[in-house]
């Protein structure tokens, strides 16, 4: 990749477009690592009230207002749709009514323009929000995406073949955060509020269990998880007492985050490589951050981990991997579809 | 004026490019669960079948619905963006017109037969729109219009020609209560649609629009026991022609054209309320 970055002097200008779940997001960035703009129109005020995202209307909120955020992404980089080299769209995994908003709007843009389609996925370009940050990153490490919707791990090898080596069974981390903290009341999104109540809890209240902690294999399960939070609260009253959530936040917390950051590190170990880049929503919780950082260290491992703004969706992400897939030439016809799951 | 449209809110998607009223071309495809993959083909297609480019079009337009959610988007999203790329007004027409359009067209010759006795007549498109209800609308094919502002489209053949205007609001009503509001409508063999002036003694009216697909049936019912009601079964799927019709009717008015939305026959409650 490198030796395909030396030959190209040119500046490249991607245009990115993430409408995948619930945020419309659009981004200029210039040759792979310096973003121009980086708008991102979140529908979580209007999500908010539901306790969670609700397709419908995720979609009705994206088609009125795609034209406007690309238009205000372009203008903001104070660079021109006629400079821009190509267009680059997450097409999967996602909400279909969501997908297809961006997904039009990047062939319309690349049938007018007549400039390239590069047609991606949304997981592959959270990995890419790391590469966006430190483009001098090889191949050869464990990537984990940790979101509201997903929770996987991959093994990127020396030749930056993407393979998926591990993923959630059933709820995605970010999904246990929302419903937990949707049971005891305490609002939505539900990564940063148990994150927050947890710093004043004691991890070590309730032991909570560790699923599938020694399952042999790098797959996630969390469902079984939120199922005995439940079952334990319902069975001791003065375990969701006012005094005592942060310590039920901080023990439910603990249990997600140790999962998480053992079986990671298992991984590169097994894999015998050296780094390890964290990115996707739950990737902003501090807890997690710190846990990976310590046990990095311990362990002799590079954690690599974005600045908060590029944990969440973002378009910014999205073109930096439309970057690579430009370099290699690696284009879409405007054919390309929209898929509900991933399939790296 | 060169006219594009897309046509993607049912399973048959077509795009059709218009100089004025004249159809140049129109592509289409029956294949419903593929739109997003089709949709620039025969977008392309159809510009190089009419020997023009994008550059080239003056004004677009595209189904807003009622109509399939996904397909909708897909037309709305592309058209948005074309639209605001290529600085040309893209108008947002709904089903219920397009279908009168597309009525009117095939019943050209009823609609001129009629009008010479003097006979009133409107075209009624009605869609079948899932829980059981159905959408509908009427539409006064008149030779002459009052007011210049006002009518959809005119149509005509061979010097002949008829403004199409759509009279009163639209109706949302359960299948099974259409019979009776039909016949309360045109009680005494008047038409009186509410809020729409003394009415229509004695006309003829068509009923149109893909409620045939479901409820063929039922209004083959109620048009044999309501003389005043005749029926298109054959009108069962919007076609882009007839959308570049309304756009470009919307152009020669100079209405304005507005943020590109789909539009919906009821509100969105989440989890059912
Ligand atoms: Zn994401």
């Amino acid at each position: 990749m490198d030796a395909i970055r030396e030959k190209n002097k040119k500046d490249i200008y991607i245009l990115g477009i993430e409408t995948s779940c619930d945020d419309t997001c659009a981004s200029v960035v210039k040759n792979g690592s310096v973003i121009l703009s980086n708008v991102v129109s979140s529908q979580n005020e209007i999500h908010k009230k539901y306790g969670g995202v609700v397709p419908e209307i995720a979609s009705r909120k994206h088609i009125e207002v795609i034209d406007i955020v690309i238009n205000e992404a372009l203008e903001r980089s104070g660079i021109n749709l006629d400079k821009i080299d190509a267009v680059s769209v997450t097409n999967r995994p996602g909400l279909i009514g969501s997908l297809l908003v961006g997904v039009g709007a990047a062939k319309a843009i690349s049938y007018s323009k007549n400039i390239p389609l590069v047609a991606v996925n949304h997981l592959k370009a959270h990995i890419y929000s790391n590469i966006l940050k430190n483009p001098d990153i090889k191949g050869g490490f464990i990537g984990l995406v940790v979101s509201g919707g997903h929770s996987s791990l991959y093994f990127v090898d020396s030749d930056w073949n993407i393979k998926e080596i591990g993923h959630t069974v059933d709820d995605a981390a970010g999904e246990a955060y929302d419903k937990i903290a949707r049971y005891l009341g305490l609002g939505y999104p539900g990564g940063p509020i148990i994150d927050r109540l947890s710093k004043r809890g004691d991890p070590y209240y309730i032991d909570f269990p560790k699923p599938m902690m020694n399952s042999g294999d790098f797959n996630f399960s969390f469902s079984g998880l939120k199922t005995s939070l439940i079952y334990r609260t319902k069975k001791d009253e003065k375990l969701t007492a006012r005094k005592n959530i942060p310590s039920l936040a901080a023990s439910f917390q603990k249990s997600i985050v140790d999962v998480l950051t053992e079986k990671t590190i298992k991984a590169a170990s097994k894999f015998g490589v050296k780094n390890i880049l964290i990115s996707g929503g739950v990737a902003a919780n501090s807890k997690l951050r710190e846990e990976f950082l310590r046990k990095g260290r311990e362990n002799n491992i590079k954690i690599f981990i974005p600045p908060l703004y590029l944990c969440m969706d973002n378009a910014a992400m999205v073109a930096c991997l439309g970057y690579y897939r430009y370099l290699e030439g690696r284009f879409d016809d405007l054919e390309v579809d929209v898929y509900s799951r991933s399939d790296i | 004026m060169n006219i594009l449209s897309v046509e993607s809110s049912t399973g048959r998607l077509s795009v059709a490019v218009n100089q004025n009223e004249k159809l140049l071309s129109e592509t289409s495809d029956h294949n419903s669960m593929k739109h997003m993959v089709n949709i620039m083909g025969l977008l392309g297609q159809a510009l190089s079948r009419a020997k023009l480019t994008i550059k080239d079009i003056d004004v677009f337009g595209v189904n807003v619905g009622p109509g399939d959610f996904t397909g909708t988007r897909i037309g709305v999203s592309v058209v948005k963006i074309l639209s605001w790329l290529e600085g040309k007004p893209a108008f947002g027409i709904d089903s219920l017109d397009i279908f009168a359009l597309g009525i009117s067209y095939r019943n050209i010759s009823f609609i001129t037969r009629s009008l010479k006795k003097n006979i009133p007549v409107l075209v009624m498109p009605c869609l079948d729109v899932r829980k059981s209800e159905v959408y509908f609308a009427f539409y006064n094919v008149t030779s002459e219009v009052n007011d210049e502002d006002k009518y959809l489209a005119k149509i005509g053949t061979g010097g002949m020609h008829y403004f199409i205007s759509k009279a009163g609001e639209n109706f949302l009503v359960r299948n099974c209560d259409l019979e009776d509001l039909l016949n309360g409508l045109t009680a005494n063999g008047v038409l009186k649609i509410p809020g729409c002036g003394s009415g229509y003694r004695n006309p003829e009216i068509l009923i149109g629009g893909n409620c045939f697909i479901n409820y063929g049936k039922m209004l083959s019912n109620i048009a044999r026991q309501n003389k005043i009601f005749n029926l298109d079964k054959k009108t069962t799927y919007p076609r882009a022609r007839h959308l570049n019709i309304c756009a470009y009717f919307n152009a020669v008015r100079k209405v304005k054209a507005k943020n590109l939305v789909p539009v919906y026959v009821r509100e969105f409650v989440p989890f059912g309320g």
